[in-house]
């Protein structure tokens, strides 16, 4: 029973850093209404903002998590101009095909700038675990594990009340909705869509330094492996539903675990995605209520 | 006509002194004041970026440096050799793509590499087709130079490794009794795996899990809950990537400070680096010995010139090097041709930085000694004990 239980808490904790890389995501795809592969990247580029920051100015988590973000929103930045903002009004296929190049580029220039190697990210945050005992039974949680929990119901609830309750946020859902009246009623379309791009990168960003603080490392290559699977929460959550798409995260995270606890990590990823395939066969808009979903449909056009 | 036809004999005479440039027994090239016979050309295969960029990164190193020494102490039987370094990613896809790259050019006459079994072995195919040596400096697969008669390999085999971490490091050093065995899911684990489960049960050593796990994998939460779960004496990890450092960092954030053992990175500062609580043994065939002067000064050049230490694995590439000069050197005077190197690497043997080696008739060495090494609280690796033992009691 303990063995299932500290699984279980494994599996919240992997879902919960799905959670996170997927929120910013949703962001994107919910703004900028274009599915995007340089988000992997822009998390990698978030590790290595944090990565130079302790080098330079020692162990600073808050002043890391800031350059980070800021790293990640300037590249995302980059991204909106080159890959989507020219081409607004092009076949879907060409800003998709333009974020899958650009990611190959951000890949290969930090293989060249930062170098090959996997750099070491240890002793940022004390390696302690705690033990709580209950119903007889001994439950081992990281403190980086708390952490990142923490982070993500805090972005949630944040973006969800940015979103929800802010002027910006309303704008920011208008232009998710539909461009052409969002600029009818004077908003500034390209202007938001890229700032809302910009923030889901951010988000990106501050999920690099996590997973490189959790993973004590950091390379050119990490962001690939963790993009499929936040693509992949995110679909689960309906692709631009903030709430629902972290939800998917954990959801992918414990069956993960689940599924190794049963068989072998080596299929952990024939549970993730096996997951996602069951639930969109029942429920094909996933998680996000169908009116949600007919919203993304009618913008995708 | 005379003019045509004396138009023409100067033609055809001035094409052929330049198709004979091609040709390396007949002309000669000068480099830095030096003459050559001609040049060689060697096809270089090594993980420069990806999980084991340490290792290809000090491949290419350890090659180029090798080959710019015998370049200028006159070349490899008088030939200058030139190498060819491609980044093969430790992705056997990438790799067979390159060998078949190198094998369809004419002018390479050899490739080294490629650094992992998996690569190496994918290979061989393409190495047999075309008839040319693939010389990988750390191929350890039990199966690899049996495979073609162009495999070689001076690594030793990782069935004795496995053998011998059961038996001296496992049974004898640490005294488990149980252990539960890691490995990414690979052909290179499975070799090492095997002989070692063997070992074991040999030794009345119980096996409690061997769990597999993705190449790619990053969170290993909950393989080290499943292991943890079982109480094994010992933590085996089969691995040669970041992925060591990575799991004794998951054992350590749970507070799990099992013994562990790793088979397949050797000494790597990387992996030393990364730990947070160094607690990690290693066997290794070789070790750097600081009385050996040629070999600390070239230590220590790897160091200021790469910025890191070097491994077992680059010492390797250099005497991999060393080897195809001396094979080159057994042709004399005969045609420099993929076959030639081919038979000269056989009855090739000379003592390198990591010892004497002598090929057996597979085309791999047999290793009789490990050292047992440990990471120090400065990430530095020490040996702890040198074992040696006949490979025949395995």
């Amino acid at each position: 029973m303990e063995y299932v239980v500290n699984q279980i808490i494994n599996g919240i904790c992997q879902g919960a850093i799905y959670a996170l890389i997927a929120i910013g995501y949703s962001i994107i795809v919910g703004v900028v209404g274009m599915v995007t592969f340089t988000y992997g990247e822009i998390v990698m580029i978030g590790a290595f903002a944090a990565y130079y920051t302790f080098q330079l100015v020692g162990t600073n988590l808050v002043l890391a998590i800031l350059a980070s973000f800021a790293a990640s929103f300037i590249v995302g930045g980059i991204v909106y101009k080159l890959c989507y903002e020219r081409f607004f009004n092009s076949p879907r296929h060409i800003s998709l095909l333009c974020t899958i190049g650009f990611s190959i580029l951000i890949k290969n220039l930090a293989q060249i700038i930062f170098g090959p190697d996997t750099k070491p990210m240890i002793n940022i945050i004390e390696n302690k675990s705690y033990t709580l005992e209950a119903f007889g039974i001994s439950i081992v949680i990281k403190q980086l594990q708390i952490m990142v929990l923490v982070l993500v119901i805090i972005s949630s609830v944040a973006l969800t009340f940015l979103f929800q309750k802010t002027k910006y946020g309303i704008a920011l859902r208008a232009v998710s909705q539909d461009k052409t009246a969002a600029y009818m009623v004077g908003i500034n379309v390209r202007r938001t869509a890229m700032v809302g791009n910009c923030i889901g990168c951010g988000f990106g960003g501050v999920a690099g330094i996590l997973l490189s603080i959790y993973y004590y490392s950091c390379s050119p290559l990490m962001g690939s492996s963790f993009s499929m699977k936040a693509f992949s929460s995110s679909v689960l959550g309906g692709l631009v539903d903030i709430r629902m798409s972290a939800l998917g995260g954990l959801c992918i995270g414990i069956i993960e675990n689940m599924g190794i606890m049963i068989s072998s990590a080596t299929f952990r990823d024939i549970f993730a995605f096996g997951f996602l395939i069951i639930v969109l066969i029942i429920k094909p808009t996933g998680f996000a209520s169908s009116g949600k979903n007919r919203r993304v449909k009618s913008e995708k056009g | 006509m005379k003019k045509i036809t004396a138009l023409l004999l100067s033609l055809v005479l001035v094409l052929s002194i330049f198709v004979g440039c091609g040709n390396q027994e007949t002309t000669s090239s000068e480099d830095g004041g030096q003459e050559f016979k001609g040049t060689i050309k060697i096809g270089g295969l090594a993980p420069i970026t990806g999980s084991y960029a340490e290792y290809g990164k000090g491949f290419k190193y350890a090659w180029e440096t090798a080959i710019d020494e015998i370049n200028a102490a006159g070349g490899a039987n008088g030939y200058k050799l030139e190498i060819d370094v491609q980044d093969s990613e430790g992705d056997a896809v990438v790799s067979t793509t390159l060998a078949t790259q190198f094998a369809e050019d004419e002018e390479i006459m050899c490739i080294l590499g490629d650094f992992s079994s998996t690569c190496c072995l994918a290979n061989t195919d393409i190495i047999e087709r075309y008839g040319i040596v693939q010389f990988s400096p750390t191929c350890s697969s039990p199966v690899f130079c049996a495979e073609s008669i162009y495999n070689f390999s001076i690594n030793g085999l990782t069935s004795v490794e496995g053998q011998f971490a059961a038996k001296y490091m496992v049974g004898e050093y640490l005294g488990g009794e149980t252990v539960v065995i890691l490995r990414a899911d690979n052909d290179w684990s499975e070799a090492t795996a095997e002989p070692f489960v063997e070992q074991c049960a040999r030794e009345g050593i119980e096996i409690l899990a061997d769990e597999k796990y993705q190449l790619d994998e990053k969170d290993f939460s909950s393989i080290i809950t499943k292991a943890r779960s079982l109480d094994p004496d010992v933590l085996i990890i089969l691995d040669q990537g970041t992925a060591v450092s990575a799991i004794c960092n998951a054992c350590d954030s749970v507070g799990w400070d099992v013994p562990r053992i790793n088979i397949g990175a050797t000494t790597s500062q990387q992996v030393a680096d990364q730990l947070v609580v160094k607690n990690l043994l290693t066997p290794a065939s070789f070790f750097f010995d600081p009385e050996n002067e040629a070999l600390e000064n070239w230590r220590v050049k790897f160091r200021e010139d790469t910025g890191y230490e070097p491994t077992s694995h680059s010492v390797q590439a250099r005497d991999t090097v060393y080897l195809l000069k001396q094979a080159i050197e057994k042709i004399g005077d005969g045609e420099i041709t993929r076959e030639a190197i081919r038979e000269g690497l056989y009855c090739s043997e000379m003592d390198g930085f990591t010892g004497k080696i002598i090929f057996n008739p597979e085309g791999d060495i047999t290793r009789r000694a490990f050292y047992i090494c440990g990471v120090g609280e400065d990430s530095q690796w020490y040996v702890i004990e040198k074992v040696e033992f006949d490979p025949a009691e395995f």
